[in-house]
C-alpha cells in the first residue's frame, strides 16, 4: 500500500523534502515507517521519544495501523513545550 | 482558514491585528472582548540571549482544525448558555522581535467568561497545535523542542 508522507520543521530539514510517498507492506503501523524512513540514522534512538504522529490530521499512537492513501505526518515536539 | 459557528480559526503569513480580530468577534450583545497578543522576545531563557528573529512553521490544515476544536472546547466549558465568540490566529514565517505570533480574541456577554476562556485558549493551543518555531541567534538557529542538541541535518 501506498502512504503519503509530510514532514515539518526538524523532519523536513531531516528528509529534506516536505513530502514524500512511501510504499508498505499492508497493516503497517506508524512506528514501522518511521523506522523505514529513519531507522538507518545515527541518532534515530534519539528521535523516536520527542516524536508525535498524525494521521489524516489527527494524533495517533506509534502503534497506529495505517491504511493505503493515509496521511502521516512526523512531528517534532511543538513550539510550545518550552515557550 | 475555518469559520465556524464558534468563531474564526487561521494560520496566516500576513502581519496580525488586534483590533481586526476584535472586530471578528464584536456582538452587539458582548460586554468583553478578552484579547491575548504572543510576541517575539529577544531571549529564550537566561541561558539562551541574543534571539534575533523566530522561524515560525504550521501544519497548516491541522493546526487550523486543532484551533476549531479548542473554540469548540471553551465554548462548552466557558460560555455556559451566554454568547461567545472566538478568534484564533497564528502567524508563520520569519518574525523578529517585537512582532506578533499569535493573536487571540474572545467576545462574550461579560468580563469573567471572557477572560478565563481566553487564558485557557493560549494554553491548549500551545498544548496541542502543531506549530514550531526556529530560534535564530547571530551565531545559528536551532529548533525548540528537541531534548538536548537539535537532530544533525
Amino acid at each position: 500500500m501506498l502512504v503519503r508522507i509530510r514532514a515539518f520543521a526538524a523532519y523536513r530539514e531531516i528528509l529534506g523534502k516536505e513530502s514524500l510517498e512511501l510504499e508498505l507492506a499492508d497493516g503497517a503501523t506508524v512506528r514501522a515507517a518511521f523506522d523505514a524512513l529513519f531507522g538507518s540514522r545515527p541518532d534515530f534512538a534519539r528521535l523516536v521519544p520527542s516524536t508525535m504522529f498524525a494521521v489524516n490530521r489527527e494524533y495517533v499512537g506509534a502503534d497506529h495501523v495505517l491504511r493505503g492513501g493515509d496521511e502521516l505526518v512526523f512531528l517534532p515536539p511543538l513550539a510550545g513545550g518550552r515557550a | 482558514m475555518i469559520d465556524d459557528v464558534t468563531g474564526h480559526y487561521e494560520v496566516t503569513s500576513s502581519v496580525l491585528s488586534v483590533e481586526r480580530e476584535s472586530a471578528r468577534v464584536a456582538d452587539p450583545g458582548h460586554g468583553a472582548i478578552a484579547t491575548f497578543v504572543g510576541v517575539v522576545r529577544n531571549h529564550a531563557g537566561a541561558e539562551r540571549t541574543g534571539v534575533t528573529s523566530i522561524y515560525y512553521e504550521a501544519f497548516a490544515e491541522m493546526a487550523e482544525k486543532k484551533m476549531a476544536e479548542i473554540g469548540a472546547a471553551l465554548l462548552s466549558r466557558h460560555a455556559q448558555g451566554k454568547r461567545m465568540r472566538i478568534s484564533i490566529v497564528h502567524r508563520v514565517g520569519e518574525l523578529v522581535v517585537g512582532d506578533a505570533s499569535v493573536v487571540i480574541a474572545i467576545g462574550c456577554e461579560r468580563r469573567k467568561e471572557s477572560l478565563a476562556a481566553c487564558a485557557e485558549a493560549i494554553e491548549r493551543l500551545k498544548e496541542n497545535v502543531p506549530v514550531w518555531k526556529k530560534e535564530r541567534f547571530r551565531d545559528g538557529s536551532e529548533w525548540v523542542g528537541w531534548a538536548g542538541d537539535p537532530p544533525s541535518t
